[in-house]
C-alpha cells in the first residue's frame, strides 16, 4: 500500500474513485485483466461510509422493477453469493426471510411481492398462513395475517465483504490511496487528470464509486443530471443473549412501498433492529437521535413483538445514497428534483463524457450487488479497450483468515504451538488472539485505527464494546506501526485515544 | 493431563483470598488462572487508599492490599498462571484455558473456584443519542490508562454516572490538572459510597448533578460537547433544561456487570437480578462442583467485604473437595421491594449461621428489616438509613428455619 507519495506517478488505466464495497468491487473485477489499477480513497481506512453501516441484508430480488437492472443483478447476485463469499472468507448466512402483512393492505403488497418475484426469478418463496408464520418465527406479531416466505435471502458481515472486496483488489495489484480527496477532474489530450490533495493522478478511464459523493465527482466532468440526497438510518444492536428472538429476516409490507423497518440477525448472532428513514442536508450527519430510536421502537411492534430493549449493546446511523434526478429550471436556472426517485442504479458514462463512469445511487440492494455491479463496469470499461488482455494471475481468493473462535480444541492447541501470538486473547468477548489482529493490520489494505482492527479482527464486538481490548489494540496498533500511543486513531482522522503522556 | 484439587479462575482479590482459604483448609494442588499480566486484578490500578478498613484496620491502598495476599499465596506455594485466559469449563470437570507459554491447556480438577470480577457497563448500553466520536471511555478503562500505562484520556472531562470508580476518577484526573466539569447523575441519590462524595467531589469543589442526564453526545472524530438535561421522576429529560458542556471526553461510570460468561457458557443459572450466579450460603453454584464469589457473584461495596465473603467461599470449596457433608435441603430467600437483590438466593437448612447481603433499590429512613422463616418473624432489624451504595449484612440463625415451609422471608417495613 501506498501512503502518501508525491511527485511522479505513472497513468494508470483506471483509476477508481472511492474504496467502499463498490469501489473495492469494481478495482477487483478490473484486474481480472492486465490493467494499472489506482484506487483513490478520502478517509483514513476503506469501507468506512455506506459500507459500514447498513442492514447488511442478502436480498433475493422480489422488490426490483422487471427488467431494471438491479433485479436480475440482485437475483444473480444472490444465487452466487457463496460462492464470493467463500473466494473472498466472509461470513454469510442464507437465513431466509418473511414479509409480515398485516390488514387488507399488507396481504395486497405480499402477492405484488410474490408476483414481481416470480418475474424476476427468485425461488422458493411462499405464502405462509399466520399459523404457519408464527411456528417459523413465535416473536412474530400474532395480528399478522399473513407472510411471504423467501428462502434465498441472507446477511452477511457488510464491512467485511466491503474490506475483503478491497484487500483482494490490492492483492491482485492495484494500488490503494488513502486520505487521498478528490477535488477536481480534467480532461486533457485524451487521459483524464484527477486532482487530490494528495497530488494528481492521471488514467484513461476513471470510474466514481463515491457513494454519497457521486453526484459532486460527476459534476465535475458532466451537466448535473442527479443528486444524492443523504438518508439517514438509525439501528439498535441486540447482545447476542438476545440472538435467537428471531431467525430470519423480518421485513414488514408497507404502504409507501420502502423496505421499513426491519429486524434481522446478524452473522455474528446478535439482533439489528432499524433503520429510521429521514432525509438529510448533511451527508455526514450520522448522528442518532432520541426521536428516531422511539418511532423504530413503535414501528417494529407491528412486526415483531418482545423485543428486550435491555439488551441493547449499541446503536448506530448509517446514510444511505438516495439519487433523485435533476434538471434545470428554465425560468429561475435552478437545480430541480424530479419528484419521483431513481429506480435503478445510474451506472455508465453520462452524456458526453467518454471514458468517465458514474457507479451511482448505490443503495438498497447495492450490498447485495455488489460483485454484480464490479462486474458490470469492468465489463463497461474493457469494452472500450483496444486489446484487453485477460490476467493470468489475478487469484479471486484472499489469503487464509483464521477465527480462532470457530476452531477446535485441536486446531487451536496447533496454532499456539505454531505462533505464540494465538495463545494471547485480546478481545475477551469474542475471544480474538493477538495473531488475528497482527494480521489485520498487515493485510493488503490492512488496519491502521482501532475501528479498523475492530472491523477486520472482530475485535470490541461483544458486550463489553471495547471496554477492555481497546486498551490491548492501541498498544498493539503503536508497536507494529513504531508509532506513539498518542497517534493511534480510533476511528476517523482526529479520533485520537490517549490525550498526552503522564509526567 | 495434569490434575488439580482446585482451579480458582481469577487472581483478583476474590480469588486470592479464597485460594489461601482453601489452602488454610488443607487443600493442596491449587491453581489460580489469572487473565492479567501480574495477580491482583483491579486492586491494582486503584492507587488511591480506603482499603481493608474493615478487614486489616487499616488504610492501604489498592496495589498494597493485593501484595498482602499474593505473599500469602507464595508463602503457601499456591501455584498460578498470569497472562492465562480460560477459555470454557466442561462438565467432566475440565478447564479449558490458554496461554502463551503452555497453549491450550485441558485441566482436571474437582472443584473450582468463579472469581472473575466484573466489568463495565458500556455506552451502547444506555443508549445515548448523538455521534460515536473517540472520547468516550468507562472509568475503569480510563483508570487503567493512566495508572498503569500513564497515558491522558482527555483534557476536559465530564462523568456519567456517579459509581465509585467515577468519583475516584474525578478526583484523579483533578490531581493530573485535567478539568472535571461535573459528575452527572440520572438518580435523586448517588451510587457511590459517602466519603467518596465528600473526598473526590465536594473537596475538589466538583458540582454533583442528581436527577440530570447526558441527553447527547456531540462531536465528529472526537468529542467536542454534550447535552446535558435535569431529569422528571420518571428519568425522562425535562425539556427547556439543557444545557452544552464543551468537553473532550466522556466518562462512562454507570455500572458494573458481572463478568460470568463462563457460567452462561455452561448453562449455569443465574439471578436476573444481580447478574451473577445463584448460589447458597456455602456459595455453591448450580453446578455442583463450582463454586463463586467477589464481584462475579455480585457487585460489592468494599473489598473487605469481597475477601470476606471469599475466605468464606474458599473454605467450603475445600469442604465440598473432602467430601465433608453436602447440603440436601434448602430454604429459598424471598425479598419484595425496596430490597433489589439478595445473596445467596438459597440457605441450606443445619446448624450455624447464614450471612445474607442486600441492596436496596433507594434510599431507606426509619424502617425496620423484617427477617421470617418457617413459622414466622426471626427478627427484626431497626434501620435508621439505608443507602443503596452500601451492601447491607444480615446473620440469620439457621435453626430458627424450621417448620413446613422452608422459606426466609426479608422484608422492609416503614418505608415512606
Amino acid at each position: 500500500m501506498v501512503f502518501k507519495v508525491k511527485g511522479d506517478r505513472p497513468v494508470y488505466d483506471v483509476i477508481v474513485i472511492g474504496a467502499g464495497v463498490t469501489g473495492g468491487f469494481v478495482a477487483r473485477e478490473l484486474l481480472r485483466y492486465k490493467l494499472k489499477v489506482a484506487l483513490l480513497e478520502k478517509n483514513n481506512d476503506v469501507c468506512c461510509e455506506v459500507t459500514r453501516a447498513n442492514t447488511a441484508i442478502v436480498h433475493s430480488g422480489y422488490s426490483a422493477k422487471p427488467g431494471a437492472l438491479k433485479a436480475g443483478m440482485t437475483v444473480r447476485a444472490n444465487e452466487n453469493f457463496h460462492h464470493v463469499c467463500e473466494e473472498l472468507q466472509v461470513e454469510f448466512k442464507r437465513t431466509g426471510s418473511l414479509m409480515i402483512a398485516i390488514g387488507e393492505y399488507g396481504l395486497e403488497k405480499i402477492y405484488q411481492k410474490l408476483k414481481r418475484g416470480k418475474k424476476n426469478g427468485v425461488k422458493g418463496m411462499k405464502i405462509l398462513n399466520r399459523e404457519e408464520t408464527l411456528a417459523l418465527e413465535p416473536n412474530i406479531n400474532p395480528e399478522i395475517v399473513m407472510s411471504l416466505f423467501v428462502p434465498s435471502t441472507g446477511v452477511v458481515n457488510p464491512w467485511e465483504f466491503g474490506l475483503a472486496a478491497v484487500e483482494n483488489a490490492v492483492d491482485n495489484g492495484a494500488e490503494l490511496f488513502l486520505n487521498t480527496r478528490v477535488t477536481g477532474l480534467e480532461k486533457k489530450s485524451g487521459l483524464y487528470s484527477v486532482k487530490t490533495d494528495n497530488g494528481v493522478f492521471t488514467a484513461k478511464y476513471v470510474v466514481n464509486c463515491a457513494g454519497l459523493y457521486a453526484d459532486e465527482i460527476s459534476e465535475m466532468v458532466a451537466e448535473p443530471f442527479f443528486k444524492i440526497v443523504p438518508r439517514r438510518g438509525e439501528y439498535f444492536v441486540l447482545d447476542t443473549d438476545a440472538g435467537d428472538h428471531v431467525g430470519r429476516v423480518i421485513f414488514q409490507a408497507r404502504e409507501d412501498d420502502t423496505k421499513g423497518c426491519i429486524v434481522t440477525p446478524t452473522v455474528h448472532g446478535n439482533i439489528l433492529v432499524g433503520p429510521s428513514a429521514e432525509d438529510l442536508q448533511d451527508k455526514d450527519d450520522n448522528a442518532t437521535t432520541q426521536e428516531r430510536m422511539d418511532l423504530i421502537k413503535s414501528v417494529i411492534q407491528r412486526s415483531v413483538v418482545g423485543i428486550p430493549y435491555n439488551h441493547v449493546i449499541r446503536s448506530f446511523a448509517g446514510i444511505r445514497p438516495r439519487p433523485n434526478w435533476v434538471s434545470q429550471n428554465p425560468e429561475t436556472g435552478d437545480l430541480e428534483c424530479y419528484e419521483d426517485d431513481v429506480k435503478d442504479f445510474i451506472l455508465g458514462e453520462p452524456e458526453g463524457c467518454e471514458n468517465f463512469f458514474n457507479v451511482a445511487g448505490i443503495k438498497s440492494p447495492g450490498l447485495t450487488c455488489a460483485q454484480e455491479i464490479g462486474d458490470y463496469m469492468a465489463g463497461l470499461v474493457i469494452a472500450k479497450m483496444q486489446n484487453p488482455q485477460l490476467n493470468e494471475r489475478f487469484n479471486p481468493c484472499r489469503p487464509k483468515k483464521v477465527r480462532f473462535a470457530q476452531m477446535s480444541l485441536e486446531e487451536q492447541q496447533q496454532l499456539v504451538r505454531q505462533d505464540r501470538r494465538y495463545g494471547k486473547i485480546v478481545c475477551r468477548c469474542k475471544k480474538v488472539t493477538e495473531a488475528e489482529v497482527v494480521d489485520a493490520i498487515w493485510r493488503n489494505a490492512g488496519a491502521r485505527t482501532v475501528d479498523g482492527v475492530k472491523r477486520r479482527a472482530g475485535t470490541g464486538l461483544g458486550r463489553c464494546q471495547g471496554g477492555f481490548c481497546t486498551e490491548e489494540i492501541l498498544k498493539i496498533l503503536s508497536r507494529e506501526l513504531g508509532k506513539p500511543l498518542e497517534e493511534i486513531e480510533k476511528d476517523g482522522s482526529g479520533s485520537y485515544v490517549v490525550s498526552g503522556r503522564l509526567k | 493431563m495434569k490434575k488439580y484439587s482446585l482451579i480458582v479462575v481469577g487472581g483478583g482479590p476474590a480469588g486470592l483470598a479464597a485460594a489461601v482459604s482453601a489452602s488454610e483448609t488443607g487443600i493442596d494442588r491449587i491453581l489460580i488462572l489469572e487473565r492479567g499480566r501480574r495477580l491482583g486484578g483491579i486492586l491494582n490500578q486503584c492507587i488511591h487508599n480506603g482499603f481493608g478498613i474493615h478487614y486489616f484496620d487499616k488504610e492501604l491502598t489498592g496495589p498494597e492490599y493485593a501484595n498482602r495476599f499474593i505473599k500469602l499465596v507464595k508463602r503457601r506455594g499456591i501455584e498460578y498462571k498470569t497472562e492465562t485466559t480460560v477459555l470454557d469449563i466442561t462438565g467432566n470437570k475440565t478447564v479449558v484455558s490458554i496461554n502463551q507459554e503452555d497453549g491450550l491447556m485441558e485441566l482436571q480438577t474437582d472443584a473450582v473456584i468463579f472469581a472473575m470480577g466484573c466489568r463495565e457497563r458500556p455506552r451502547g448500553a444506555v443508549t445515548i443519542p448523538g455521534t460515536r466520536p473517540a472520547g468516550i471511555i468507562t472509568a475503569g478503562a480510563a483508570q487503567k490508562m493512566i495508572n498503569i500505562n500513564g497515558y491522558h484520556v482527555g483534557e476536559r472531562i465530564i462523568i456519567l454516572g456517579s459509581g465509585d470508580i467515577g468519583l475516584i476518577m474525578a478526583r484523579r484526573l483533578t490531581l493530573e490538572g485535567k478539568k472535571v466539569l461535573a459528575v452527572v447523575e440520572r438518580m435523586p441519590h448517588s451510587n457511590g459510597l459517602a466519603r467518596n462524595i465528600i473526598q473526590c467531589l465536594e473537596d475538589f469543589d466538583i458540582p454533583l448533578l442528581l436527577s440530570h442526564t447526558i441527553t447527547e453526545i456531540r462531536g465528529k472524530n472526537r468529542v467536542s460537547s454534550v447535552m446535558v438535561s435535569a431529569v422528571d421522576e420518571q428519568y425522562q429529560p425535562i425539556k427547556g433544561s439543557e444545557r452544552e458542556y464543551e468537553c473532550d471526553t466522556v466518562l462512562m461510570s454507570v455500572g458494573l456487570i458481572p463478568e460470568i460468561e463462563l457460567g452462561k457458557r455452561a448453562n449455569m443459572l443465574l439471578d436476573p437480578r444481580t447478574n451473577g450466579p445463584l448460589v447458597d450460603d456455602a456459595m455453591q453454584t448450580s453446578i455442583e462442583w463450582v463454586f463463586a464469589c467477589g464481584n462475579v457473584l455480585h457487585v460489592h461495596d468494599l473489598v473487605d467485604y469481597v475477601t470476606l465473603e471469599s475466605r468464606k467461599t474458599g473454605k467450603a470449596a475445600a469442604h465440598y473437595i473432602l467430601q465433608r457433608g453436602t447440603a440436601e435441603h434448602y430454604a429459598g430467600v424471598t425479598y419484595a421491594a425496596p430490597i433489589s437483590y439478595i445473596v445467596p438466593q438459597k440457605v441450606a437448612l443445619g446448624e450455624g449461621q447464614a450471612e445474607l447481603f442486600f441492596r436496596t433499590d433507594r434510599v431507606v429512613t426509619n424502617a425496620e428489616v423484617v427477617v421470617a422463616g418457617g413459622q414466622g418473624e426471626i427478627n427484626r432489624i431497626k434501620a435508621a438509613r439505608i443507602n443503596p451504595s452500601e451492601m447491607q449484612r444480615l446473620v440469620i440463625n439457621k435453626e430458627k428455619i424450621n417448620g413446613l415451609k422452608p422459606v426466609l422471608e426479608i422484608s422492609i417495613e416503614g418505608v415512606s
